[in-house]
């Protein structure tokens, strides 16, 4: 018998690896998420988890069980929980292990400084300063006080380039890459969780103020967990099913890409460790939406936002390289990248 | 209950338990029957140009929806003959706020309006039973004879995520021995929305549950259909849903501007704006209004074809006359399962 306890952590908290006792793993980096969902892995018929009737249940996408796990050991501080496939009769487990990647180098935190006073707005836009980077060209076409959204530059060139003074919060780490400097100033303390959507957003997208204000409310209207703007048709795409329709209001997706991507906060925390584990972020797009166990209609490509990627992201390293670390990505976590359209809401 | 003091701040439990009427000093200002959502929403009659509200430095503030100021409103100086002609008819004070739009300085009022939630004692029916534990609830308003006796029991009971409450019409002592159902209530030889109506006064013994279906006694149904149609009506965050009748093989379910009325499913926060209303429209166009007064955007209604009902021809529809599909989520298979790997590879 299995009771859940009272520290819903002791199970949210780890990585499982779900397997047929003897035989490689289904998923090997599978996650009993806080919400009762099911993350990293893509099988229909395990998308929830539950405590019933003392044993640990992962139902389908119907609620209906599909795979009770009913005895506990406990070795070496290591959990291991045994159970059986209810269709099959099969026996199945489900044990603790590591986080698969671990981050490359142990660089600390860093926190943001703000730059000027003032209360703190609702959402967070973190964009990585550099002399690309084009924030200080966003169209201003609404007042600064209309603003949901501060704007954090964090910089690890040690030349923020133009327009430092017009972030709201600032960092620097020198000679770190982009996402590791993520990974830093996304620790587990840091107070830039209280903002209820952060955005990581391209040093080449171009978009106006009034853009990010909209992009916000929408995904507040539609509880999103992760959500980006399209991507417009003056500028690049990186995966088609990014590229803006107009006659949409949004549409859901099992894939939201490295761009601009918005995270619900306790979305973005899942996702942070892999940020210290990547050397150019290709697959980690991938990698978040499997993480989070791809939830229907709780991620959507946001049509009535579009904005202009004028630099391929893909274009700035050895494509060669990118695909490396994006096949391994994939192989270490068991996923299929899998970008498609779920449904839509219509304007 | 107490008179509010001039310019303290609104109570948020009187503004979220009461309809309002906005009046306004100038044309295109009024509006009847507003409420005030607990998500800071706004339903029934939106003012024009406000889309959300909250109390902030003792105002209540009504936005816009790029979150600016629309109005503002402190609590009303108390009226003594208002107060005194209230004590005399034995009535709750009059309650108002005053304020001004931010846009003109328009004078501008907010006034409680009575709720016909408060059912006179005698009127209410009270359902006799327990609640289980269960989150959801089916309601039926049943008579022998009709389809809802033979609802399939594809579930074992304990797996059952809703109880049931039989609201007998055809006897005057009911049939209390059901043992499937957790209440019984009588209501001999009344309508079935005026039954509705009548059970679900504030605070009443059913008001607990996270969603209520209400069921037409002639619909076909299912336990593992109701445990989907909840499921899902939960997972989308729907406040209302109906049953599909005519389902779409392409949607798992389609958001719609309104619903029917045969199986409509509320959420417990809908059912507690809607419940004094239930009783008052024609049947075509109870949908509509059900929608209306929750003003909710089209993704919280839905009609869930991935859980349908039968029902006999002509005796109503999952979408009324003149409701628009909106967008929909689509089934779908997931990508084929990834081919097990060997054990995680470190980074």
């Amino acid at each position: 018998m299995i009771e859940p306890g009272p520290v819903q952590t002791d199970w949210t908290g780890r990585r499982w690896r779900l397997g047929h006792p003897g035989r490689p793993p289904i998923a090997p980096q599978m996650l009993l998420l806080p919400d009762q969902r099911v993350g990293g892995s893509d099988d229909d018929s395990r998308r929830s988890w539950a405590f019933r009737d003392g044993a640990l249940t992962l139902s389908g996408a119907d609620g209906m069980p599909s795979v009770r796990f009913d005895r506990l050991k406990v070795h070496f501080d290591e959990w291991r929980l045994g159970g059986t496939e209810l269709a099959t009769g099969a026996a199945i487990e489900l044990n603790e292990t590591l986080p698969a990647q671990v981050p490359i180098d142990r660089i600390g935190s860093v926190d943001a400084v703000p730059l000027h006073g003032g209360p703190r707005r609702d959402f967070l836009v973190i964009v990585h300063a550099g002399s690309r980077t084009l924030h200080h060209r966003w169209e201003r076409d609404i007042d600064d006080s209309a603003r949901n959204w501060d704007l954090l530059l964090s910089c690890s060139s040690g030349d923020p380039g133009p327009g430092r003074d017009e972030a709201d919060l600032f960092c620097e780490q020198s000679h770190i890459g982009t996402t590791r400097l993520l990974y830093c100033l996304l620790h587990p303390e840091s107070a830039l969780w209280d903002y209820r959507y952060i955005m990581l957003c391209d040093e080449q997208i171009m978009l106006r103020w009034s853009d990010l204000n909209r992009l916000f409310v929408r995904m507040v209207e539609h509880r999103l967990l992760i959500g980006q703007p399209a991507m417009g048709p003056d500028g690049h795409v990186e995966h088609e099913i990014t590229r803006a329709r107009p006659d949409l209001l949004l549409r859901y997706t099992t894939f939201v890409d490295r761009a601009a991507p918005v995270f619900e906060p306790s979305v973005l925390r899942l996702a942070v460790p892999t940020f210290g584990t990547v050397y150019l972020g290709q697959g980690m797009d991938h990698l978040w939406c499997f993480l989070i166990g791809r939830p229907r209609g709780r991620m959507a490509v946001i049509d009535d936002v579009a904005v202009t990627l004028t630099d391929p992201i893909g274009g700035r390293y050895r494509a060669e390289i990118g695909d490396v670390e994006e096949e391994l990505i994939c192989r270490t976590y068991g996923l299929q990248p899998d970008a498609r359209e779920l449904g839509f809401i219509a304007r | 209950m107490m008179q509010p003091t001039e310019g303290d701040p609104p109570d948020r439990t009187l503004l979220l338990t009461r309809p309002w009427r906005l009046a306004g000093a100038s044309p295109g200002a009024d509006a009847d029957a507003t409420y005030f959502l607990p998500d800071g929403r706004i339903g029934g009659a939106v003012p024009d140009g406000a889309a959300s509200w909250d109390v902030a430095d003792g105002r209540l503030v009504l936005r816009d929806r790029a979150g600016r100021r629309f109005a503002s409103f402190v609590n009303a100086p108390a009226d003594p003959l208002a107060v005194e002609a209230d004590r005399r008819a034995a009535r709750p004070p009059t309650l108002r706020l005053d304020g001004h739009r931010g846009a003109d300085d328009a004078a501008l009022s907010l006034t409680a309006l009575e709720s016909r939630q408060a059912v006179a004692p005698g009127s209410a029916i009270r359902p006799i039973g327990a609640r289980s534990g269960r989150r959801n609830l089916v309601v039926v308003h049943a008579g022998l004879g009709t389809a809802w006796e033979t609802w399939s029991r594809d579930l074992a009971p304990a797996d059952r995520n809703w109880d049931l409450c039989l609201v007998w019409h055809d006897h005057p002592d009911g049939r209390p021995d059901r043992p499937d159902a957790q209440y019984h209530a009588i209501a001999f030889r009344t309508e079935r929305w005026e039954a509705m109506h009548r059970l679900f006064p504030s605070g009443g013994k059913l008001s607990g549950y996270d969603r209520v279906a209400l069921a037409d006694e002639r619909i076909g149904w299912s336990w593992s259909g109701i445990n989907l149609a909840f499921n899902l009506a939960h997972a989308y965050d729907l406040s209302l849903a109906h049953p599909a009748l005519d389902r779409d093989p392409r949607s798992s379910l389609r958001f719609a501007s309104a619903i029917g009325d045969l199986c409509p499913i509320f959420s417990r926060h809908a059912l507690a704006l809607c419940a004094p209303c239930l009783g008052d429209d024609a049947a075509d166009e109870r949908g509509p209004r059900w929608a209306a007064r929750l003003g909710v955007p089209a993704h919280r209604i839905a009609i869930l074809d991935d859980a349908s009902i039968a029902a006999p021809d002509g005796i109503g529809a999952a979408m009324p006359a003149g409701a628009r599909v909106l967008g929909r989520i689509d089934r779908s298979d997931p990508p084929a399962p990834a081919t097990p790997q060997g054990e995680g590879v470190p980074a």
